[in-house]
């Protein structure tokens, strides 16, 4: 909660107004590695593909968001969080993203408490194992 | 290391497009009211009358801001209840052949409207503005760099090749690509430096 409105102020002062192409899309790399999961062992993935969905997923977070903000604004909220990200996909009619959705942000929930009590405990540990559970949570996400 | 930076990249991106949307809002608020009753005649005419009054936006501008505010400004002058207003585009809507509900959109690249799913259609618009407004203001740089670091770029043109132009000490088999272009190579050569990242990242936790 607090990460992402510091994050928002590091991110004005960086800015002096110009929107990089880092800035506006989501990494190349990234995007291409989560194309190739759903394909088999031998394709390949051409970079035109990965610049156009590039464009596709990063005006899709945008256009989701927009409307979770939208919604903040009218409660006279200023954080955008979780809850107000899966009424957006619903409200936009995304229902069978929405319901996913909700289920794997009840089950970060569920790991963010019992890393704070790990944390409490072990200092070194935590960012490492979050990382790892998190991403066995994604995987999951994909599943369902 | 380098998914958490992206991660954080990504959170960062949200934030402005959330800042970007708040603003939009007030703008909607200076338009005048005469335009914004006639745009609701416009709004709720048949598809035939919204491609005549569609032929009136002028073509230099593909999203001509006035018109977009006197759009957006009657739901913030006169609020509509959902159901009451879900119910009036419904009289109105066409069932397409695959029996889904959709609005008209206005489009100035296609003559006919493009009918899209009535829940997402303000959000569009929305969108629209947004993207509209950036590139009035010059803020987004519509042309691809090759690389986005220099010094990556440099080290990457240093390593030795094989044949074919793979790098000679790469491990992973995630090294191929189809274009083998200048600009194709610099963005692989980003790609090794992240797969890099991942296998230090990897060695580290084992």
């Amino acid at each position: 909660m607090e990460d992402i409105g510091g994050s928002s102020s590091n991110d004005n002062n960086n800015n002096g107004g110009i929107i990089k192409e880092q800035d506006r899309l989501l990494p190349i790399a990234n995007v291409g590695r989560l194309m190739k999961r759903i394909l088999p062992q031998n394709a390949k993935i051409s970079k035109e593909a990965k610049e156009t969905m590039q464009e596709c997923v990063s005006e899709f977070i945008s256009f989701v968001t927009s409307e979770a903000s939208e919604k903040c604004r009218k409660e006279r909220r200023k954080t955008v969080n979780g809850d107000d990200i899966c009424w957006a996909l619903a409200t936009l009619g995304f229902d069978n993203y929405a319901e996913p959705m909700r289920r794997y942000l009840h089950r970060y929930r569920e790991v963010e408490v019992d890393h704070n009590k790990v944390n409490l405990q072990e200092k070194g540990n935590s960012p490492e194992e979050k990382d790892d559970e998190l991403f066995k949570l994604s995987n999951r996400g994909v599943g369902l | 290391m380098t998914s958490a930076h992206d991660l954080t990249d990504n959170e960062d991106d949200g934030q402005q497009q959330s800042e970007s949307q708040i603003q939009s809002p007030s703008a909607n608020g200076i338009s005048d009211p005469d335009i914004s009753t006639q745009n609701v005649n416009v709004q709720y005419a048949t598809p035939g009358q919204l491609g005549t009054g569609h032929a009136m936006v002028p073509p230099v501008y593909p999203y001509p801001d006035p018109y977009y505010r006197s759009i957006f400004a009657p739901y913030d002058t006169q609020p509509y209840p959902p159901q009451a207003y879900s119910g009036q585009p419904m009289v109105h809507l066409q069932l397409m052949g695959i029996q889904q509900a959709g609005v008209p959109l206005p489009t100035d690249a296609v003559e006919e409207p493009v009918f899209v799913n009535a829940k997402q259609y303000h959000g569009i618009l929305r969108r629209r503005q947004s993207r509209a407004k950036a590139e009035s203001e010059n803020k987004v740089i519509r042309n691809r760099k090759p690389y986005l670091h220099e010094s990556r770029h440099k080290h990457a043109l240093r390593r030795p090749r094989g044949c074919g132009g793979r790098f000679l000490n790469s491990k992973k088999d995630e090294n191929q690509h189809d274009d083998v272009t200048s600009a194709d190579k610099s963005q692989s050569n980003i790609n090794l430096n992240s797969n890099k990242n991942d296998q230090t990242s990897s060695d580290r936790t084992s």
